[in-house]
């Protein structure tokens, strides 16, 4: 590991700051021939709101001004355990509410175990709509939302997921094709719902990147923590993923969909040209998440086309488009007709979400797509891992098709869907009308009962808000939840996985009569505050080992010896004394090998002892 | 007397004394560390190096710190290292590995007698061939040492080089693919292995670990004194994505593989007479918030526009949609015309347009002789009968007619292939002998020595002598019938099409005059006879003229503001002895070369406002906006204030180079005269083919791309490019650091602008081996003044 990821990719989120390239290379000459030059702009206007949480934490929520909204709108909130005090050393980031995220009701998740059943409900919860109830209190209608995420344990949401694949298998699927498919589609459907909310919430904080407010609350590692974490929650192993790998990962990631945005937009671009078509790009903050084709109305006599890629019918040929009512706009004189809209952010291939000639025609794809594995894996219990010429015959199909430009990556679609909603929801630069063309289209699209209106998420986030705000001031609610984490987390650094797992399982097996000791609440705070700092320190010793020879050409040995001094001031951990011993044999600086040496030496003396 | 002995003895002997006392003092590179980066910039390399890194545990410290400390604190690092020629891959890696003049033009070259291809980046046919002991070399290293120009290592014997990974490539360790595998697994923990699969595992890192882990181990083995590592990581992420926090970390990741390098060289015994030195190919056009926009000129050379032509490529239009993209051998695809006329239907035997695409800001463009087109249109219509009894005679006289205006032309270079033929005949009969005699078995010994690999080479040389031999006879077969009708005794139905014009051939190079007229089918109304009774050549046939009509191609999709609608920059067409540029009718300039009399290159820029082929042109006055944008660019150095008087005059490529080098267009016009003109001198002689070779390797013409434009179609690379004369794309990284008994100066900032062909010789110079044949300029910065 190199230290370009201690630094939490230093440079990651420092945006102009730090990396942003000069642009000297500028065309003043350069003239456009097009009107329909990319509105890049974001109208939104983000803020975060830091409420105190009894106990030593404290809430941040980002708030947005939404266009077309009269009331700000709370979109995501994390817990900071700042542990009561004021230094950031020892702050760890807990839990993460994307606010428009609902446990589905009851009904909804009636609906969601329906298979072919793909059409969104109106299930909704009380008081969705307005995000009052009748007394007025929105905190009062809505249940205590539920964290998208808990950075303090990531993978416990793989083990349960695992428990409900075991589970599916071995009990569920034996059972017949109803109980199979019944289950299948309710799980099906839940990760899905899960997944739009983890993704909605990327898709906001890496809008939140480049905006200095934002980074005066939210630390460069601790956007880059969040980010990655939500992107790895929607992986199956994703929270197994240690946090050293998160940087790294988190570059990786980065990289992966700039390159997807840009061979899209390109690829979208050329298509337009070749077919006589408009191409206007869109997004936040100079960056093109999704593209919109137009076609001029004096452009319609017939032409050559191509439609491969694209996904639309022919717009030369469609009599629909001699009559056209829809939306349209006039710009440098000629009167333009949106034909579709796509995201730039999907593997190989721009997506296909609106279509404006034919607005069922993604969600008729969307169904035939999961009908297909509905019918495949629910109904005929065809698995891939246990049917070898299926797996076979399935893989070679789909290598094919996705080799010719087909779009089946089903989790790049959820993170497509997710990020127009995100995108429709915020952006103020949109034509108002078109923007309530487009969210009216992409109602339409959703496939999951268990899945809000897009019309209702504001009104559901600030409900959830008010709900999480009471949550927060309860002191038998979040503060009494953050005071168990802590204990757990203590128990983390003191005792083993093993050690942990046999004191669980001892007390499930006495249901209860046996209880691992809990630490003295008035020591936890202290106690936590060294192991967390301990751990800081080890984890920067061990890139510092890892980041190659001759130490003091990269680091700051005064910074390096402080850590080392602080660890065998704590008596140093076995776990560091590998980095440490690593570091004095690459370092030239007489100091800093003195101090290994002794730290070293203590150790070996406490581990005679 | 004794004293008078001594005394002539000691005289007599003092020279060589002297000799042996200053080479004893003299410091001296005993062994040579190549870090080879693909398309690294010079411009990020010094903005990071700069920048101080974030967070308190790295205060005082850059981004670039190993960079920094290695070269700029203790090595010399030049400033202003440019490519010279195309700022391409395979010609730029071809310069700095040979240090003599373009051998290789283009990333891939075609023979335009019988289109034979040469891909010089596709490795897997190598690789291939390498492990069927078929080949010994990378394709470009094949064509270099037919024409006799030896490689940078070749002057270590084999076994004291160490070669990576790399386009000029000898031999191959395939055993390394094998050893990257453990390299992934072995000594890791589980844990990061799980790591590492869960976010993206990739085994491209671990072939280049695998190989700097060799590195490392070779430099422990005093006896090899040349070694290299070549990483295209950069360049391949560049292509893809402009995001700076992407590029940097691919940047941040040869900075470390720098600190390693230069550790693991501090801990040999060779430490103090090591230099290492970090090298890269070109730069690279890529700004964050713009994305360069492509261009599909093969669509557009198929098209009615661009003449309907079958276009010959060597990689499958969106490569990455195919199946047939996955081949990885491929080094010829035709991309069919489904507007062609006369030659409907005909893609697989008459593509009449090649070309080279690969590096994106450029496309270098052959099309079929513009005579062979008339003659072909005009047999069509006679040998399927099209022509009426009235226009017969009159289609009959102008095929002559055409025949006979280029006959000389042809049958001269037709009798000149034949003697060629003649000499490679007996080539290949030497040839077979050596290889009939060579051992099929090696020891290992024989191995380690590598004559396996010298057996190979002699094998490939004699398939390649004989498929020349073939391929160049059936050529030769065609023009002599075609060149050998008698108008007395012509009897059209008596032959088939491909018995008189080549297939897949594009015959004899066009002249500007055949680029403007350039004949693309019948005229719309069919071949039209004249009130004389003769065949009327204007109407009876559409004619492009390709340099309005390719500077006339505009996008409608043009959403960004910092790039122009127009995807081509200029056009360069190569004369006798001189450049003609086109960017319009009224943005014309031709590039003059001379020789003084003692040798010396000279150029001269001169606007024109038209030319002919023998280069007789009109002159016009300096504007701006002629190609290369020189005369209007602030950062035109020249040393009088008059700039047009400065700009009209003969100067030298070093005061060219000065001059320009800053400019927009950097050493442009060096680079297109390197690139169309000057061709390298031979070690050794060879076969009078050689020089027909090298000249039908060479295209029509160029057309270079408007900035943040590009003519990739295999797929797309919005990140970024290069191919063009921008100084973002030329500008490279060129940085020498060594021990104390190299002489290398420490923290010197070289502000003086060279080129490519500057680095052979001063790294042969640098070892005390300077060889005075080679044309480039020693890098004098780095001797201080006793050099």
């Amino acid at each position: 590991m190199r230290w370009f990821l201690w630094e939490l990719s230093v440079p990651i989120l420092l945006g102009s700051a730090a990396l942003a390239q000069p642009t000297p290379d500028a065309s003043p000459q350069n003239q456009l021939e097009s009107s329909l030059e990319s509105p890049l702009k974001s109208g939104q206007d983000f803020r975060i709101e830091q409420i105190p949480v009894a106990g030593g934490a404290e809430l941040l929520t980002v708030i947005v001004r939404v266009p077309g909204e009269s009331a700000e709108v709370p979109m995501l909130s994390v817990l900071r355990d700042t542990l009561g005090d004021q230094d950031p050393e020892n702050d760890r980031l807990r839990y993460v509410w994307v606010l428009s995220d609902t446990r589905p009701t009851l009904l909804n998740r009636a609906a969601g175990s329906l298979p072919f059943f793909y059409w969104r409900t109106d299930f909704s919860h009380p008081g969705a709509a307005s995000g009052r109830s009748k007394t007025g209190d929105p905190a009062k209608t809505a249940r205590r939302p539920e964290p998208i995420l808990d950075l303090g344990s990531t993978s416990r949401s793989v083990w349960t997921s695992i428990a409900g694949s075991l589970t599916q298998v071995l009990a569920l699927d034996p059972e017949g094709a109803v109980v199979r498919s019944s289950a299948r589609s309710y799980r099906s459907n839940l990760e899905d719902h899960r997944r739009v909310h983890l993704l909605e919430g990327l898709a906001l904080l890496s809008r939140l990147e480049d905006i200095p407010e934002v980074r005066t609350l939210l630390s460069e590692p601790e956007l880059v923590e969040m980010q990655t974490r939500l992107t790895l929650a929607g992986q199956t192993l994703g929270g197994l993923v240690t946090a050293e790998k998160l940087p790294e990962a988190y570059v990786r990631q980065r990289t992966h969909s700039e390159e997807m945005r840009g061979h899209n937009w390109e690829l979208l671009r050329q298509k337009a040209e070749a077919d006589g078509l408009y191409f206007e790009p869109l997004g936040f903050n100079q960056s093109a998440t999704h593209a919109l084709l137009w076609i001029a109305s004096a452009d319609r006599a017939e032409r050559k086309w191509d439609g491969q890629f694209l996904g639309i019918a022919d717009p030369y040929r469609d009599p629909r488009l001699r009559n056209w009512t829809g939306y349209r706009e006039v710009r440098d004189g000629r009167e333009m007709i949106p034909l579709a809209l796509y995201a730039l952010e999907y593997p190989k291939v721009p997506l296909l979400l609106v279509d404006f000639r034919d607005s069922h025609s993604p969600k008729r794809r969307e169904m035939i797509r999961h009908a297909a594995t509905d019918t495949i894996s629910g109904v005929l219990g065809i698995s891939k891992f246990g049917n070898w010429p299926f797996l076979v015959g399935s893989t070679a199909f789909n290598f094919v098709r996705v080799r010719h430009g087909a779009t089946n990556d089903r989790g790049g679609r959820l993170k497509a869907y997710s990020q127009v909603r995100e995108w429709l929801a915020l952006d103020g630069s949109l034509d108002p009308a078109l923007r309530a063309e487009l969210r009216k289209r992409l109602e339409i699209m959703g496939v999951n009962p268990m899945e809000e209106s897009v019309f209702a998420e504001a009104a559901i986030a600030q409900r959830q808000y008010a709900a999480l705000i009471k949550y927060a001031q309860d002191p038998h609610g979040l503060p009494a939840r953050l005071e168990r984490d802590r204990q757990a987390e203590l128990a983390s650094y003191e005792y083993s996985a093993g050690e942990r797992f046999r004191m669980r399982l001892a007390k499930v097996a006495t249901l209860g009569l046996y209880s691992p000791r809990a630490d003295d609440p008035r020591t936890v705070d202290s106690k936590l505050d060294e192991q967390r700092r301990i751990a800081k320190e080890t984890r920067f010793l061990e890139t510092v080992a890892k980041s190659g020879p001759e130490t003091e050409v990269v680091w700051n040995m005064n910074e390096v010896r402080r850590a080392v001094d602080e660890l065998a001031a704590s008596h140093i951990p076995a776990r560091s004394a590998e980095a440490v011993a690593r570091i004095m044999r690459q370092t030239n600086d007489e100091e800093t090998r003195a101090l290994c040496q002794r730290a070293l030496l203590n150790l070996n003396a406490a581990g005679l002892e | 007397m004794v004293r008078a002995a001594v005394a002539i003895g000691l005289i007599a002997s003092s020279p060589s004394l002297l000799e042996r006392a200053r080479a004893q003092t003299r410091p001296e590179v005993k062994r040579i560390v190549m870090i080879k980066v693909d398309g690294l910039p010079e411009r990020l390399i010094e903005r990071y190096a700069a920048e101080p890194a974030s967070g308190g545990e790295r205060a005082g410290r850059t981004r670039l710190p190993w960079i920094e400390r290695v070269f700029g604190e203790n090595g010399a690092w030049m400033e202003n290292f440019y490519v010279r020629g195309l700022s391409l891959s395979a010609p730029s890696w071809s310069l700095l590995d040979t240090g003599r003049h373009l051998e290789i033009r283009g990333n891939a070259e075609y023979d335009r007698y019988t289109l034979r291809g040469f891909d010089y980046l596709n490795f897997f046919p190598f690789y291939l061939g390498y492990g069927l002991s078929r080949r010994a070399d990378m394709p470009g290293v094949e064509v270099l040492d037919e024409q006799g120009i030896p490689l940078l290592i070749d002057r270590f014997p084999y076994a004291d080089r160490y070669q990576s990974f790399q386009l000029f490539q000898r031999g191959a360790r395939l055993n390394r693919l094998e050893s990257a595998l453990s390299v992934k697994f072995a000594n890791r923990k589980a844990r990061d292995i799980f790591d590492e699969w869960a976010t993206g595992f990739s085994m491209t890192d671990s072939v280049g670990q695998e190989m700097e882990r060799e590195l490392l181990e070779k430099l422990k083995d005093p006896r090899i004194r040349y070694l290299d590592l070549y990483t295209g990581d950069y360049d391949h992420v560049a292509h893809l994505t402009n995001d700076r926090v992407a590029q940097f970390h691919v940047i941040e990741a040869v900075d470390t593989l720098i600190g390693r390098v230069w550790t693991a060289i501090q801990a040999t015994p060779l430490a103090s007479s090591t230099a290492l030195v970090l090298i890269s190919d070109h730069g690279m056009n890529t700004a964050d918030g713009v994305y360069s926009q492509g261009y599909n000129l093969i669509d557009w050379f198929n098209s009615t526009a661009g003449g309907g032509h079958h276009v010959l490529t060597n990689r499958h239009p969106m490569t990455e949609f195919k199946l047939k993209g996955l081949d990885p051998l491929v080094s010829e695809v035709i991309s069919p015309s489904s507007e062609a006329t006369y030659l409907a239907g005909e893609s697989a035997h008459y593509p009449t347009c090649v070309m080279d695409l690969d590096g994106n800001e450029r496309a270098s463009i052959s099309l079929r002789n513009n005579s062979l087109n008339v003659v072909q249109i005009l047999f069509d219509q006679l040998i399927r009968k099209r022509v009426t009894r009235g226009t017969r005679k009159a289609v009959i006289d102008a095929l002559f007619q055409t025949l006979d205006a280029a006959r000389p032309q042809w049958q001269g270079n037709l009798n000149q292939l034949d003697a060629a033929l003649r000499d490679l005949e007996t080539r290949v009969e030497t040839q077979q002998k050596r290889v009939d005699s060579q051992p099929k078995k090696f020891t290992r010994e024989q191995r380690d020595a590598g004559e396996d690999d010298e057996a190979a080479r002699q094998f490939s040389r004699l398939e390649a002598w004989k498929a020349e031999l073939r391929s160049y006879a059936a050529y030769g077969e065609v023009m002599h019938r075609l060149l050998a009708l008698d108008p007395a005794d012509f009897d059209p139905g008596k032959f088939r099409i491909e018995d008189l014009v080549p297939r897949k051939s594009l015959g004899e190079p066009n002249s500007i005059q055949d680029l403007q007229h350039y004949v693309v089918g019948p005229g719309p109304s069919g071949l039209v006879v004249s009130a004389q009774g003769s065949l009327d050549m204007e109407k009876s046939f559409r004619r492009i003229d390709y340099f309005a009509a390719l500077q006339g191609i505009s996008v409608r999709n043009n959403v960004q503001k910092d790039v122009a609608p127009r995807p081509i920059d200029f056009i360069a067409v190569a004369l006798k002895s001189s450049v003609w540029l086109w960017r319009g009718a009224d943005r014309q300039a031709l590039i003059e070369t001379r020789r003084t009399g003692a040798g010396r290159l000279e150029l001269r820029y001169v606007p024109i406002a038209r030319i002919d082929q023998e280069g007789h042109y009109d002159g016009a006055a300096w504007v701006a906006g002629l190609p290369l944008e020189i005369f209007e660019d602030p950062r035109l150095d020249v040393p009088s204030g008059d700039r047009a008087a400065w700009l009209s005059e003969w100067h030298d490529e070093r005061d060219w180079l000065r001059a320009t080098h800053a400019t927009k267009y950097s050493n442009g016009i060096i680079g297109v005269v390197e690139e169309m003109l000057i061709d390298p001198t031979r070690q050794s002689i060879g076969s009078p083919l050689l020089d027909r070779e090298r000249q039908l390797r060479r295209p029509d013409m160029i057309a270079f791309a408007s900035d943040h434009w590009n003519f990739n179609v295999r797929g797309f690379n919005p990140g970024g490019n290069h191919g063009s004369f921008l100084r973002v794309s030329t500008h490279s990284v060129l940085m020498f650091a060594g021990g104390a008994a190299t002489g290398i100066p420490r923290g010197v900032r070289i502000a003086q602008p060279y080129d490519s062909l500057s680095v052979v010789p001063t790294i042969l110079a640098l070892m005390n081996r300077a060889e005075r044949d080679l044309p480039g300029p020693v890098i004098e910065e780095l001797f201080g003044s006793g050099q």
